[in-house]
């Protein structure tokens, strides 16, 4: 059969620009204008080859200038009986929004994400990843991730694999990861159904060289979860819901004063709730729980897509905390804010 | 003679009656024909939703991919969703954002949600699912709207679990296609108002291609769906309705 052997090019540009209103410390104030954007140019059309490069943007708070990085930058391609990828591109293992215990690459369970930004997800990495179908929804992938030349030598590579199935209407993801850079096999479970409401589970364990194997496990293991739904309400909006936790079952779980702002505790919850109505008006609540030391950070907020590609947000966010708690109301680590305010535009186009 | 001369008369009248009785339909007989007249084995088509109120115009693309009663596949084509795709299977529902190259599976009420942001859900669009199974029917006679002869049927829902307690359809009486449709709430009051433009005949099936969709609790605020291509039983690229189709 005979495929065209054109492209059709298409480029975005994504800009978002923000005012912030943040309270550092105890009582002081300070403020900043903060600018991201985003030029994807894409090949489509080609119905075996696919590639995107995105630059991505940041503006400096301090100084105003602008430093650019490449966010994507990748060929897939697909051959009867397999398909490939290599370049930067996301990397997606698991399942969870905030907490995912599947994402063994970039550790996606940190307490630290910024739930100010749009996308929780967009991590990208350097890859070459070959991906055989089994079926409808099933795949076996093998990874390679090249070391970064000038820090490290070849042996600081990163290799793995995954396999997708579906078993009893249940998705089931199991993967490995070896890592180079710390010498270190890391392992993970994701399983994804639902029952009454959609729901996820994934479990991981990392084993680094050395390190005897209970050990390993105490220090390493983490399960995350999550149950998530999306509803119509009336004929004019939906409701959309998740509630995830991420529990380390050998971390901390009594109450203390944190010495640190990386110090963690073996249990957070992440609740959102959003409703979008059909007018481009979104209203959301969400936030991150600490259980064990009673304090949350709240974000309020809204959008709106007003005109075409052109969408106005604010959010707000607040710690309820006491001075020394993980989300506290006046906390006591710099570059920790109790309070911030954020109002601003996106556009695309 | 009168009887001889009478009796005739007296058999095509009633032939006539009997040819008149089978040929009007029921209110069901009329929801399957609309049903029948919009249920395809396969289709390709490509559209443009534009949604209008008081700040202007916003423009969204597509292309739909639909295979037998039970699967469908629409890829958004504008700038600002571009390339994220709903996979809809029998009884579950892919979401793919390829920033992040994310795929979201969700079953159950997530099946509920609108298509493109119409008043249709994806369990509404599953050719299984019959009006039928959600509303009791009813003849209100017939009607002509904007010189087309209609059949007016009002539907009302069996359950709470439907967008609209009770709707009023006009369902032309040649193409058994709607022509107009008034959705309201339990207490008569209209919510919406949705008519039909401009319709395509392809094969044995008219294909609405301009419909609006108009909120009347709302001021200068409406739905137009635009269908700029339609197929019918297209040939439909291999894994269309898979996971390798889906993240590609």
């Amino acid at each position: 059969m005979f495929y065209p052997l054109y492209g059709k090019n298409s480029i975005t540009t994504k800009m978002e620009l923000y005012n912030t209103v943040l309270r550092t410390g105890s009582d002081s104030w300070t403020g900043s204008g903060l600018g991201k954007l985003s030029v994807s140019f894409k090949q489509k059309n080609n119905r075996n080859v696919r590639s995107e490069l995105v630059l991505n943007g940041t503006s400096d708070p301090a100084t105003g200038d602008l430093s650019l990085f490449i966010s994507k930058a990748y060929i897939k391609f697909k051959f009867p009986g397999f398909r490939a990828v290599i370049g930067k591109a996301p990397f997606s293992w698991g399942e969870g929004l905030v907490f995912n215990a599947g994402d063994i690459l970039f550790g996606s369970d940190a307490v630290t994400t910024n739930l100010m930004q749009s996308e929780f997800q967009d991590s990208t990495t350097w890859m070459t990843s070959l991906n055989v179908p089994l079926g409808p929804f099933s795949f076996a992938e093998g990874i390679y991730l090249p070391p970064n030349i000038l820090s490290a030598g070849l042996d600081a590579s990163k290799e793995g694999g995954r396999l997708v199935t579906k078993l009893a209407g249940i998705k089931l993801e199991t993967g490995f990861l070896y890592d180079g850079t710390d010498t270190t096999q890391k392992v993970y479970v994701t399983l994804q159904g639902n029952l009454v409401i959609n729901w996820h589970f994934s479990a991981a364990a990392f084993f680094p060289k050395g390190d005897p194997f209970p050990n390993a496990v105490k220090n390493s293991f983490v399960i995350t979860g999550g149950i998530y739904s999306i509803n119509r309400i009336g004929y004019a909006g939906t409701l959309n819901w998740r509630l995830e936790t991420m529990v380390k079952p050998w971390q901390e779980w009594k109450q203390h004063i944190l010495a640190s702002a990386g110090e963690n505790y073996g249990i957070y919850v992440y609740p959102e709730i959003k409703y979008a109505f059909n007018s481009g008006m979104v209203l959301l609540l969400r936030s991150m729980i600490s259980p064990i030391d009673s304090s949350a950070v709240i974000i309020p907020g809204f959008s709106w897509n007003v005109f075409q590609g052109f969408t106005v947000i604010t959010l707000i966010s607040f710690g309820t905390g006491s001075p020394g708690s993980t989300f506290a109301w006046k906390p006591e680590f710099t570059g920790k804010s109790g309070l911030s305010l954020m109002a601003g535009v996106s556009v695309v186009y | 003679m009168y009887s001889i001369r009478k009796a005739p008369v007296i058999s095509v009248m009633f032939i006539f009656l009997l040819t008149s009785m089978a040929a009007a339909l029921t209110p069901e007989q009329i929801v399957r024909k609309l049903e029948a007249n919009l249920l395809y084995p396969a289709s390709r088509s490509k559209g443009t939703i534009i949604i209008t109120d008081r700040f202007g115009e916003r423009r969204s693309s597509y292309i739909s991919y639909t295979s037998g009663s039970d699967k469908s596949m629409v890829e958004f084509t504008g700038k600002e969703e571009s390339g994220q795709k709903i996979l809809r299977l029998k009884d579950e529902l892919y979401l793919y954002y390829p920033d992040a190259e994310e795929v979201i599976r969700l079953q159950g009420a997530a099946l509920k949600q609108s298509v493109l942001g119409s008043d249709m859900s994806y369990d509404d669009m599953a050719g299984d699912k019959s009006i039928l199974d959600s509303y009791s029917v009813y003849s209100e006679g017939e009607e002509t709207i904007d010189g087309t002869n209609c059949y007016k049927i009002a539907l009302k829902a069996k359950t709470r679990d439907v967008a609209y307690q009770k709707q009023i359809m006009w369902i032309n009486k040649e193409t058994f296609l709607y022509v107009k449709i008034l959705q309201l709430a339990k207490s008569d009051k209209i919510l919406k108002e949705i008519t039909v433009n401009k319709t395509r005949k392809i094969n044995s099936h008219t294909i609405p291609v301009d419909m609006i969709i108009r909120d009347t609790l709302k001021k200068k605020s409406s739905t137009e769906f635009i269908i700029d291509t339609f197929e019918i039983n297209p040939v439909i690229p291999e894994g269309t309705f898979d996971l390798q189709g889906l993240c590609w």
